[in-house]
């Protein structure tokens, strides 16, 4: 019997920090939204990697906010993820925000990214796998989609473009429809 | 072709998002270049800078849209593309609502007016400018306050240029009175005004009567969504890419199965089994009132509704041509209770009211209550959307 009740008292806690966890989680990340995903990776000029670039990171989604890191002696870099907290209304809106980071290295800068990011999610930027990237400053720049998000970069990572729109194909089914 | 495709015009109302934020014009350029093929240049002033925020208080000056010329296989044709805003929540929920004058001189919302005006004289330089002397058709598209804004835009280059574009609205908001989608449909015509929308997007729904669509007849272009609540996950733009994804206009328009005759909005009216405050409800609810205004005053309340003085609330003016409309004749007077009766009935409040209580005071507390009613609906409905994680 005492064991019973024991038990549905801890049934009554487990139940009480669940519902409390959810609600703390439904007020505390309302509005939370990632400006930028936690990136790692290794900076490369001409296939070696880079140490001491400095890295110049800028986000934009109502403000520019900088902050900065350096490569180490094996070109690698890390920047933390950036969340921010919005007033959100009750209103859908659209998330836009600007990304771009910058690598200066020997007087000269080298935009590797920069990019709308168009998804509120963390690690979008990689399809939600951890984004880790490799720079080489000395390659065109690339410009395509990610979920909608355009993206300038010098870098590579474990992502899938989006497909681009075949507007001639568009076209014709919409004259196929006509007829 | 003359009018744009579903799918690219879903896709230019998206892109006016990242468009109007790229850091350079020359980055935005490469970007549509690289993605579409060269089928865009830019004109002059392509940037649209504009101003949006609630009617007391403008916000800030931000890029609000973009302006391109075709070629290739778009030559001849212009677009012009508006982006949405995060402001979209004040300029639709405030209970003093007021209507300005369109540049027809009919009744629009403030709010998108006064976004729209602050980018007028851009346009004006765009539309003169060497360029569109060439182009034969000119495209205004926009998801959202840019469907919105797309919308008063056609209207004011139909009245000022006496040329008949194609605007393209996704999510959009209801712009006008009567007296603007009536005339903006007919002057512009039906079949070139493509408004598309999610079942379950809430914006489309706001802000409430008396504010209608444009076009007010023709096609709808209407998309499934899941479920019955409205939510702030379908009005997302990328939504309604994925929606219209290897769909033409023509494959869409037949997903409407929802038509209102009079007869069945009479039927309605007079159904005395219970309606709750849902989606249906709401866009009965709508049409009924359009319906029995009609009987009230008959082409006088569209003549009231086009000539809104500033003076007074629309729910003011509202509950005057419906308590005039009891004075009439007794057929229209059963109208006006039936009406009355519903509308208590979808707010949850006692429906056993006579005909000798509906004074103007009474019929604008009951508008009143159930503009702040569809209003916090709307939220609800959000807000949870919100804690969900999405809709943001």
């Amino acid at each position: 019997m005492d064991y019973l009740k024991f038990f549905r008292v801890l049934v009554l806690l487990k139940l009480f920090v669940v519902s409390n966890g959810v609600l703390a989680m439904g007020i505390t990340d309302a509005g939370k939204v990632c400006l930028f995903s936690k990136m790692e990776g290794v900076i490369k000029l001409d296939g070696k990697p880079v140490a001491n670039a400095k890295l110049v990171r800028t986000v934009n989604l109502t403000k520019d906010e900088t902050d900065e890191t350096v490569t180490d002696e094996n070109g690698n870099f890390k920047f933390n993820a950036i969340f921010k907290r919005t007033v959100t209304k009750f209103l859908p809106m659209e998330f836009v925000s600007n990304q771009d980071v910058w690598v200066i290295y020997k007087g000269k800068e080298y935009r590797i990214w920069s990019s709308i990011k168009r998804e509120p999610d963390e690690n979008s930027e990689s399809q939600g796998k951890p984004f880790v990237v490799e720079c080489e400053l000395n390659s065109e720049e690339r410009i395509f989609k990610v979920d909608g998000s355009p993206v300038f970069t010098l870098c590579t990572w474990d992502v899938v473009p989006d497909k681009k729109i075949n507007i001639l194909k568009s076209l014709e089914r919409a004259e196929r429809a006509k007829n | 072709m003359n009018e744009f495709p579903v799918d690219l015009a879903a896709l230019a109302a998206q892109e006016a998002y990242a468009l109007t934020r790229f850091n350079t014009s020359e980055q935005a350029i490469r970007y549509l270049n690289t993605e579409y093929g060269e089928v865009f240049t830019f004109s002059q002033e392509n940037m649209l800078k504009g101003r949006s925020g609630g009617p007391f208080f403008i916000k800030c000056r931000t890029a609000f849209g973009f302006t391109l010329l075709g070629k290739g296989v778009f030559e001849g044709h212009a677009f012009i593309l508006f982006r949405g805003t995060e402001y979209l929540a004040d300029i639709l929920t405030d209970l003093n609502i007021s209507v300005s004058s369109s540049s027809t001189g009919k009744p629009v919302h403030d709010g998108f007016n006064k976004s729209f005006k602050s980018m007028e004289s851009q346009l004006i330089s765009f539309m003169s400018s060497t360029e569109m002397k060439s182009v034969h058709s000119i495209h205004c598209i926009g998801h959202s306050l840019g469907g919105a804004l797309a919308t008063v835009c056609g209207d004011w280059i139909q009245n000022t240029y006496k040329r008949k574009p194609y605007i393209y609205s996704f999510g959009c908001p209801r712009v006008g009175l009567y007296g603007f989608a009536s005339r903006c449909t007919s002057s512009i015509g039906a079949d070139r005004i493509y408004r598309a929308y999610h079942k379950t997007d809430i914006v489309p729904c706001i802000p409430p009567w008396p504010f209608i669509h444009t076009p007010n007849t023709g096609t709808d272009y209407y998309l499934w969504s899941p479920g019955m609540i409205p939510m702030g996950e379908y009005h997302k733009m990328k939504n309604y890419v994925a929606s219209v994804t290897d769909q033409t206009w023509e494959s869409i328009s037949n997903f409407n199965d929802i038509t209102r005759d009079e007869t069945s909005i009479g039927n309605w009216l007079k159904d005395t089994s219970f309606v709750g405050l849902t989606m249906s409800s709401l866009e009965w609810l709508n049409q009924a009132l359009l319906f029995v205004l009609k009987k009230c005053f008959d082409g006088m309340a569209w003549l009231i509704s086009e000539t809104f003085s500033t003076s007074f609330t629309l729910i003011d003016q509202l509950a005057y041509i419906l308590n005039k409309g009891i004075d009439l004749a007794s057929a229209v007077s059963d109208w006006v209770l039936y009406l009355i009766k519903k509308i208590l009935q979808v707010i949850g409040m006692k429906d056993d009211v006579e005909m000798a209580e509906l004074s103007v005071k009474f019929i604008r507390m009951v508008l009143q209550n159930l503009q702040m009613r569809v209003n916090r609906y709307a939220k609800d409905a959000l807000s949870k959307a919100m804690v969900d994680g999405r809709g943001i």
